[in-house]
Protein backbone atom coordinates (compact mmCIF):
# COMPACT_ATOMS: atom_id res chain seq x y z
CA UNK A 1 0.00 0.00 0.00
CA UNK A 2 1.47 3.32 -1.03
CA UNK A 3 0.72 6.18 1.30
CA UNK A 4 -0.72 9.51 0.29
CA UNK A 5 2.60 11.22 0.89
CA UNK A 6 4.64 8.77 -1.12
CA UNK A 7 2.29 9.17 -4.06
CA UNK A 8 2.45 12.92 -3.69
CA UNK A 9 6.25 12.86 -3.72
CA UNK A 10 6.21 10.67 -6.82
CA UNK A 11 4.09 13.26 -8.64
CA UNK A 12 6.27 16.25 -7.74
CA UNK A 13 8.35 16.22 -10.95
CA UNK A 14 5.27 16.21 -13.18
CA UNK A 15 3.60 18.88 -11.05
CA UNK A 16 6.74 20.98 -11.20
CA UNK A 17 6.64 20.76 -15.00
CA UNK A 18 2.98 21.69 -15.19
CA UNK A 19 3.65 24.59 -12.85
CA UNK A 20 6.38 25.79 -15.17
CA UNK A 21 4.01 25.64 -18.12
CA UNK A 22 1.34 27.52 -16.19
CA UNK A 23 3.63 30.23 -14.82
CA UNK A 24 6.28 30.36 -17.53
CA UNK A 25 8.91 31.32 -14.99
CA UNK A 26 10.83 29.49 -12.38
CA UNK A 27 10.23 31.48 -9.23
CA UNK A 28 6.50 31.74 -9.66
CA UNK A 29 6.38 28.06 -10.58
CA UNK A 30 8.21 27.02 -7.41
CA UNK A 31 5.79 29.09 -5.32
CA UNK A 32 2.87 27.52 -7.13
CA UNK A 33 4.25 24.04 -6.54
CA UNK A 34 4.67 24.75 -2.87
CA UNK A 35 1.14 26.13 -2.57
CA UNK A 36 -0.17 23.09 -4.37
CA UNK A 37 1.61 20.65 -2.06
CA UNK A 38 0.41 22.55 0.98
CA UNK A 39 -3.16 22.52 -0.19
CA UNK A 40 -3.02 18.85 -1.14
CA UNK A 41 -1.64 17.95 2.29
CA UNK A 42 -4.32 19.99 4.01
CA UNK A 43 -7.07 18.47 1.92
CA UNK A 44 -5.90 14.94 1.89
CA UNK A 45 -9.01 13.84 3.75
CA UNK A 46 -11.06 15.07 0.79
CA UNK A 47 -9.34 12.73 -1.61
CA UNK A 48 -11.39 9.60 -2.17
CA UNK A 49 -9.36 6.46 -2.55
CA UNK A 50 -10.65 5.11 -5.85
CA UNK A 51 -10.40 8.59 -7.36
CA UNK A 52 -7.73 9.60 -9.82
CA UNK A 53 -4.94 10.93 -7.63
CA UNK A 54 -2.90 12.56 -10.40
CA UNK A 55 -5.88 14.38 -11.87
CA UNK A 56 -6.85 15.53 -8.38
CA UNK A 57 -3.39 17.03 -7.81
CA UNK A 58 -3.26 18.70 -11.20
CA UNK A 59 -6.69 20.18 -10.65
CA UNK A 60 -5.57 21.65 -7.32
CA UNK A 61 -2.57 23.23 -9.01
CA UNK A 62 -4.63 24.50 -11.90
CA UNK A 63 -7.20 26.08 -9.60
CA UNK A 64 -4.61 27.82 -7.44
CA UNK A 65 -3.04 29.23 -10.57
CA UNK A 66 -6.38 30.29 -12.05
CA UNK A 67 -7.22 32.14 -8.83
CA UNK A 68 -3.81 33.78 -8.73
CA UNK A 69 -4.25 34.96 -12.29
CA UNK A 70 -7.68 36.30 -11.51
CA UNK A 71 -6.60 38.26 -8.46
CA UNK A 72 -3.10 39.36 -9.26
CA UNK A 73 -2.11 41.61 -12.09
CA UNK A 74 -0.36 39.35 -14.52
CA UNK A 75 3.33 39.59 -15.06
CA UNK A 76 4.41 40.53 -18.54
CA UNK A 77 4.08 37.63 -20.92
CA UNK A 78 7.22 38.27 -22.89
CA UNK A 79 9.31 35.39 -21.72
CA UNK A 80 12.10 35.14 -24.21
CA UNK A 81 13.11 31.59 -24.85
CA UNK A 82 16.72 32.39 -24.05
CA UNK A 83 15.91 33.80 -20.64
CA UNK A 84 12.88 31.85 -19.63
CA UNK A 85 13.62 28.39 -20.78
CA UNK A 86 17.25 27.69 -21.37
CA UNK A 87 17.64 27.15 -17.68
CA UNK A 88 14.85 24.68 -17.68
CA UNK A 89 14.57 22.77 -20.88
CA UNK A 90 18.28 22.17 -21.38
CA UNK A 91 20.25 24.51 -23.62
CA UNK A 92 18.21 24.72 -26.78
CA UNK A 93 21.19 24.12 -29.02
CA UNK A 94 21.74 20.79 -27.32
CA UNK A 95 18.28 19.60 -28.19
CA UNK A 96 17.71 18.09 -31.57
CA UNK A 97 16.78 20.84 -33.98
CA UNK A 98 13.19 19.65 -34.35
CA UNK A 99 12.74 19.46 -30.60
CA UNK A 100 14.12 22.95 -30.12
CA UNK A 101 11.87 24.29 -32.86
CA UNK A 102 8.86 22.60 -31.32
CA UNK A 103 9.67 24.15 -27.97
CA UNK A 104 10.04 27.59 -29.54
CA UNK A 105 6.70 27.16 -31.31
CA UNK A 106 5.08 25.90 -28.11
CA UNK A 107 6.20 29.06 -26.33
CA UNK A 108 4.22 31.13 -28.81
CA UNK A 109 0.94 29.40 -28.07
CA UNK A 110 -1.67 30.85 -25.77
CA UNK A 111 -2.01 29.57 -22.22
CA UNK A 112 -5.10 27.45 -22.94
CA UNK A 113 -3.42 25.58 -25.75
CA UNK A 114 -0.16 25.04 -23.88
CA UNK A 115 -2.01 23.66 -20.87
CA UNK A 116 -4.00 21.23 -23.00
CA UNK A 117 -0.97 19.99 -24.91
CA UNK A 118 0.96 19.34 -21.73
CA UNK A 119 -1.89 17.59 -19.95
CA UNK A 120 -2.81 15.35 -22.86
CA UNK A 121 0.26 14.90 -25.05
CA UNK A 122 2.92 15.04 -22.32
CA UNK A 123 1.20 13.86 -19.13
CA UNK A 124 -1.08 11.41 -20.91
CA UNK A 125 -4.35 12.47 -19.29
CA UNK A 126 -7.53 11.41 -21.05
CA UNK A 127 -9.90 14.04 -22.46
CA UNK A 128 -12.22 13.35 -19.55
CA UNK A 129 -9.49 13.89 -16.97
CA UNK A 130 -8.23 17.00 -18.72
CA UNK A 131 -11.79 18.32 -18.82
CA UNK A 132 -12.05 17.89 -15.06
CA UNK A 133 -8.70 19.52 -14.39
CA UNK A 134 -9.51 22.50 -16.60
CA UNK A 135 -13.23 22.67 -15.70
CA UNK A 136 -14.22 22.46 -19.37
CA UNK A 137 -16.72 20.29 -21.25
CA UNK A 138 -15.11 17.24 -22.84
CA UNK A 139 -16.15 18.35 -26.31
CA UNK A 140 -14.33 21.63 -25.82
CA UNK A 141 -11.19 19.76 -24.81
CA UNK A 142 -11.37 17.71 -28.00
CA UNK A 143 -11.83 20.65 -30.34
CA UNK A 144 -9.26 22.83 -28.58
CA UNK A 145 -6.73 20.02 -28.61
CA UNK A 146 -7.10 19.70 -32.38
CA UNK A 147 -6.71 23.44 -32.79
CA UNK A 148 -3.65 23.49 -30.55
CA UNK A 149 -1.96 20.79 -32.63
CA UNK A 150 -2.75 22.61 -35.86
CA UNK A 151 -1.53 25.91 -34.48
CA UNK A 152 1.73 24.29 -33.42
CA UNK A 153 2.19 22.85 -36.91
CA UNK A 154 1.42 26.24 -38.47
CA UNK A 155 3.99 28.01 -36.33
CA UNK A 156 6.60 25.42 -37.23
CA UNK A 157 5.72 25.76 -40.92
CA UNK A 158 6.31 29.48 -40.50
CA UNK A 159 9.67 28.84 -38.85
CA UNK A 160 10.66 26.58 -41.73
CA UNK A 161 9.69 29.24 -44.28
CA UNK A 162 11.75 31.81 -42.39
CA UNK A 163 14.76 29.54 -42.44
CA UNK A 164 14.42 28.97 -46.17
CA UNK A 165 14.19 32.72 -46.69
CA UNK A 166 17.37 33.28 -44.69
CA UNK A 167 19.25 30.66 -46.68
CA UNK A 168 18.20 32.27 -49.97
CA UNK B 1 -5.39 25.68 -44.81
CA UNK B 2 -8.37 25.00 -47.02
CA UNK B 3 -7.11 21.64 -48.26
CA UNK B 4 -6.78 20.44 -44.66
CA UNK B 5 -10.48 20.95 -44.12
CA UNK B 6 -11.50 19.21 -47.33
CA UNK B 7 -10.91 15.81 -45.71
CA UNK B 8 -14.17 14.00 -44.90
CA UNK B 9 -12.78 13.03 -41.53
CA UNK B 10 -12.23 16.19 -39.53
CA UNK B 11 -9.00 17.24 -37.89
CA UNK B 12 -10.69 16.94 -34.52
CA UNK B 13 -11.24 13.29 -35.15
CA UNK B 14 -7.68 12.74 -36.33
CA UNK B 15 -6.41 14.44 -33.23
CA UNK B 16 -8.70 12.40 -30.99
CA UNK B 17 -7.52 9.29 -32.84
CA UNK B 18 -3.90 10.12 -31.96
CA UNK B 19 -4.94 10.49 -28.32
CA UNK B 20 -6.73 7.14 -28.30
CA UNK B 21 -10.04 8.85 -27.55
CA UNK B 22 -12.24 7.27 -30.25
CA UNK B 23 -14.53 4.34 -29.62
CA UNK B 24 -13.73 1.20 -31.58
CA UNK B 25 -16.31 1.93 -34.29
CA UNK B 26 -14.97 5.37 -35.15
CA UNK B 27 -11.42 4.15 -34.77
CA UNK B 28 -11.99 1.55 -37.48
CA UNK B 29 -13.53 4.18 -39.76
CA UNK B 30 -10.57 6.49 -39.25
CA UNK B 31 -8.08 3.71 -39.85
CA UNK B 32 -9.78 2.75 -43.09
CA UNK B 33 -9.71 6.36 -44.12
CA UNK B 34 -6.02 6.70 -43.29
CA UNK B 35 -5.10 3.65 -45.34
CA UNK B 36 -6.23 5.33 -48.55
CA UNK B 37 -5.78 9.03 -47.81
CA UNK B 38 -2.09 9.87 -47.73
CA UNK B 39 -2.66 13.41 -46.62
CA UNK B 40 -4.64 12.42 -43.53
CA UNK B 41 -2.10 9.71 -42.70
CA UNK B 42 0.67 12.27 -43.02
CA UNK B 43 -1.17 14.56 -40.67
CA UNK B 44 -1.55 11.82 -38.06
CA UNK B 45 2.15 11.07 -38.15
CA UNK B 46 2.93 14.78 -37.99
CA UNK B 47 0.80 15.02 -34.84
CA UNK B 48 2.56 12.02 -33.33
CA UNK B 49 6.00 13.35 -34.19
CA UNK B 50 5.13 16.71 -32.77
CA UNK B 51 3.83 15.17 -29.52
CA UNK B 52 7.06 13.26 -29.24
CA UNK B 53 9.19 16.39 -29.75
CA UNK B 54 7.09 18.16 -27.17
CA UNK B 55 7.66 15.39 -24.64
CA UNK B 56 11.39 15.55 -25.26
CA UNK B 57 11.42 19.34 -25.04
CA UNK B 58 9.53 19.45 -21.76
CA UNK B 59 11.07 16.42 -20.09
CA UNK B 60 13.86 18.46 -18.46
CA UNK B 61 11.32 20.67 -16.72
CA UNK B 62 10.22 17.76 -14.60
CA UNK B 63 13.74 16.98 -13.40
CA UNK B 64 15.00 20.46 -13.13
CA UNK B 65 15.52 20.00 -9.46
CA UNK B 66 18.10 17.35 -10.27
CA UNK B 67 20.03 18.58 -13.26
CA UNK B 68 20.11 22.21 -14.17
CA UNK B 69 22.27 23.79 -16.84
CA UNK B 70 22.14 27.45 -15.82
CA UNK B 71 25.49 29.15 -15.74
CA UNK B 72 24.98 32.25 -13.65
CA UNK B 73 26.63 31.83 -10.27
CA UNK B 74 23.74 32.95 -8.14
CA UNK B 75 21.36 30.65 -9.90
CA UNK B 76 23.91 27.89 -9.60
CA UNK B 77 23.92 28.29 -5.84
CA UNK B 78 20.16 28.10 -5.72
CA UNK B 79 20.34 25.09 -7.98
CA UNK B 80 22.83 23.22 -5.81
CA UNK B 81 20.59 23.92 -2.90
CA UNK B 82 17.62 22.52 -4.74
CA UNK B 83 19.53 19.53 -6.05
CA UNK B 84 20.57 18.57 -2.55
CA UNK B 85 16.96 18.86 -1.46
CA UNK B 86 16.00 16.48 -4.19
CA UNK B 87 18.60 14.02 -3.08
CA UNK B 88 17.27 14.39 0.41
CA UNK B 89 13.75 13.89 -0.84
CA UNK B 90 14.81 10.72 -2.59
CA UNK B 91 16.58 9.51 0.54
CA UNK B 92 13.59 10.30 2.67
CA UNK B 93 11.27 8.54 0.28
CA UNK B 94 13.43 5.51 0.92
CA UNK B 95 13.17 6.12 4.62
CA UNK B 96 9.41 6.17 4.28
CA UNK B 97 9.57 2.79 2.65
CA UNK B 98 11.76 1.50 5.44
CA UNK B 99 9.48 2.92 8.08
CA UNK B 100 6.32 2.10 6.20
CA UNK B 101 6.98 -1.24 4.57
CA UNK B 102 7.54 -3.06 7.85
CA UNK B 103 4.35 -1.47 9.09
CA UNK B 104 5.38 -2.72 12.47
CA UNK B 105 3.05 -0.30 14.11
CA UNK B 106 0.11 -2.23 12.80
CA UNK B 107 1.37 -5.36 14.49
CA UNK B 108 2.59 -3.99 17.76
CA UNK B 109 0.28 -4.34 20.71
CA UNK B 110 1.43 -1.18 22.37
CA UNK B 111 -0.51 1.88 21.34
CA UNK B 112 2.43 4.11 22.25
CA UNK B 113 4.76 2.38 19.82
CA UNK B 114 2.13 2.47 17.16
CA UNK B 115 1.51 6.17 17.58
CA UNK B 116 5.26 6.81 17.70
CA UNK B 117 5.81 5.12 14.35
CA UNK B 118 2.92 7.05 12.83
CA UNK B 119 4.34 10.24 14.24
CA UNK B 120 7.76 9.61 12.69
CA UNK B 121 6.08 8.81 9.40
CA UNK B 122 4.02 12.01 9.45
CA UNK B 123 6.97 14.15 10.49
CA UNK B 124 9.33 12.83 7.84
CA UNK B 125 6.80 13.05 5.02
CA UNK B 126 5.90 16.60 6.00
CA UNK B 127 9.60 17.46 6.15
CA UNK B 128 10.25 16.00 2.72
CA UNK B 129 7.11 17.30 1.07
CA UNK B 130 7.79 20.79 2.34
CA UNK B 131 11.42 20.92 1.29
CA UNK B 132 11.11 19.22 -2.05
CA UNK B 133 8.21 21.43 -3.03
CA UNK B 134 10.12 24.62 -2.50
CA UNK B 135 12.98 26.26 -4.34
CA UNK B 136 13.63 28.50 -1.39
CA UNK B 137 12.01 28.02 1.96
CA UNK B 138 9.82 31.05 2.44
CA UNK B 139 7.84 32.08 5.43
CA UNK B 140 4.65 31.67 3.51
CA UNK B 141 2.26 31.38 6.36
CA UNK B 142 2.76 34.31 8.65
CA UNK B 143 4.11 33.77 12.11
CA UNK B 144 0.84 34.56 13.81
CA UNK B 145 -0.96 31.90 11.79
CA UNK B 146 1.69 29.33 12.66
CA UNK B 147 1.55 30.33 16.33
CA UNK B 148 -2.22 29.91 16.35
CA UNK B 149 -1.95 26.50 14.68
CA UNK B 150 0.66 25.46 17.23
CA UNK B 151 -1.59 26.52 20.12
CA UNK B 152 -4.37 24.40 18.70
CA UNK B 153 -2.13 21.36 18.66
CA UNK B 154 0.08 21.89 21.69
CA UNK B 155 -2.08 23.93 24.04
CA UNK B 156 -2.82 27.55 24.80
CA UNK B 157 0.53 28.25 26.45
CA UNK B 158 2.66 27.03 23.54
CA UNK B 159 4.77 29.57 21.68
CA UNK B 160 6.82 29.20 18.50
CA UNK B 161 10.13 27.65 19.59
CA UNK B 162 13.07 30.04 19.46
CA UNK B 163 16.09 28.09 18.25
CA UNK B 164 18.38 31.08 17.70
CA UNK B 165 20.64 30.04 20.61
CA UNK B 166 21.56 27.06 18.42
CA UNK B 167 21.83 29.17 15.29
CA UNK B 168 18.50 28.26 13.68
CA UNK B 169 15.92 30.79 12.47
CA UNK B 170 12.29 30.05 11.82
CA UNK B 171 11.88 30.36 8.07
CA UNK B 172 8.54 28.74 7.32
CA UNK B 173 6.00 26.14 8.17
CA UNK B 174 2.47 25.01 7.64
CA UNK B 175 -0.54 23.71 9.49
CA UNK B 176 -1.52 20.18 8.48
CA UNK B 177 -4.49 17.88 8.71
CA UNK B 178 -3.40 14.46 9.82
CA UNK B 179 -5.53 11.40 10.44
CA UNK B 180 -4.86 11.86 14.16
CA UNK B 181 -6.01 15.51 14.04
CA UNK B 182 -4.47 18.91 13.35
CA UNK B 183 -0.69 19.13 13.25
CA UNK B 184 1.86 21.80 12.47
CA UNK B 185 5.26 21.75 10.80
CA UNK B 186 7.81 24.46 11.63
CA UNK B 187 10.85 24.88 9.41
CA UNK B 188 14.14 26.21 10.76
CA UNK B 189 17.31 27.00 8.93
CA UNK B 190 20.84 27.87 10.03
CA UNK B 191 23.38 30.05 8.29
CA UNK B 192 24.92 27.23 6.31
CA UNK B 193 21.52 26.32 4.91
CA UNK B 194 20.92 23.25 7.05
CA UNK B 195 17.21 22.70 7.50
CA UNK B 196 15.51 21.06 10.46
CA UNK B 197 11.78 20.79 10.98
CA UNK B 198 9.79 20.52 14.19
CA UNK B 199 6.57 18.62 13.89
CA UNK B 200 3.76 18.76 16.44
CA UNK B 201 0.88 16.33 16.17
CA UNK B 202 -1.91 14.95 18.31
CA UNK B 203 -1.44 11.97 20.54
CA UNK B 204 -3.78 9.84 22.61
CA UNK B 205 -3.75 11.10 26.21
CA UNK B 206 -2.21 7.98 27.73
CA UNK B 207 0.68 7.13 25.44
CA UNK B 208 4.04 8.30 26.71
CA UNK B 209 7.51 7.53 25.48
CA UNK B 210 10.93 9.03 26.13
CA UNK B 211 12.89 10.54 23.26
CA UNK B 212 13.67 8.02 20.55
CA UNK B 213 16.08 8.47 17.64
CA UNK B 214 15.58 6.96 14.22
CA UNK B 215 18.21 7.29 11.54
CA UNK B 216 18.07 6.29 7.91
CA UNK B 217 19.67 7.44 4.67
CA UNK B 218 21.20 10.51 6.25
CA UNK B 219 18.05 11.77 7.90
CA UNK B 220 17.61 11.72 11.65
CA UNK B 221 14.35 11.95 13.54
CA UNK B 222 14.06 12.54 17.26
CA UNK B 223 10.56 11.97 18.59
CA UNK B 224 8.60 11.64 21.80
CA UNK B 225 5.05 11.33 23.02
CA UNK B 226 3.87 13.11 26.09
CA UNK B 227 0.40 13.92 27.30
CA UNK B 228 -1.77 14.79 24.34
CA UNK B 229 1.17 15.72 22.17
CA UNK B 230 3.39 13.99 19.63
CA UNK B 231 6.63 15.83 18.88
CA UNK B 232 9.28 15.04 16.26
CA UNK B 233 12.35 16.91 15.03
CA UNK B 234 13.74 15.93 11.64
CA UNK B 235 16.94 16.91 9.87
CA UNK B 236 20.16 15.82 8.24
CA UNK B 237 22.29 16.89 11.20
CA UNK B 238 23.92 14.64 13.80
CA UNK B 239 21.63 13.03 16.32
CA UNK B 240 23.42 14.93 19.14
CA UNK B 241 22.67 18.28 17.55
CA UNK B 242 19.15 17.19 16.74
CA UNK B 243 18.60 16.16 20.36
CA UNK B 244 19.74 19.59 21.57
CA UNK B 245 17.34 21.22 19.13
CA UNK B 246 14.52 18.93 20.22
CA UNK B 247 15.05 19.74 23.90
CA UNK B 248 15.23 23.47 23.32
CA UNK B 249 12.16 23.34 21.11
CA UNK B 250 10.22 21.34 23.65
CA UNK B 251 10.65 24.04 26.29
CA UNK B 252 8.61 26.43 24.14
CA UNK B 253 5.57 24.21 24.32
CA UNK B 254 5.87 22.86 27.84
CA UNK B 255 5.41 26.46 29.02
Amino acid sequence: VTSFEERLIAELPALRRYGRVLCREREAAEDLLQDCVERALRRRHLWRRPGNFRAWLFRIMHNIHANDVRWRARRPRSVALEEGHTGAAAPVQELRAEVGQTLAAFEQLGDDQRQLLVLIAVEGFSYREAARILALPEGTVMSRMARARERLLDIRDGQARDRVRRIK
Amino acid sequence: VKDRQASPIGLEELSAYVDGELDSGRRAVVERHLSNHGEAAGRVSAYRRQDDYLRQALAPLADEGVTEPLAIAQQRRARDDRASRWRMAAAAALLLLVVGAGSWWYQTERAGERRMAELVHEAVTAHVAYLSSSGAVNLRSERSKLAEALRQVAGARAVLPDLTPLGYELTGGMPLDEAAGPAVLLVYRNRSGEVVTCYFGRNGPKEETPYAIKESHGINVVSRLEGGLGYAVTGSVTSDELMKIAELGYRAISG
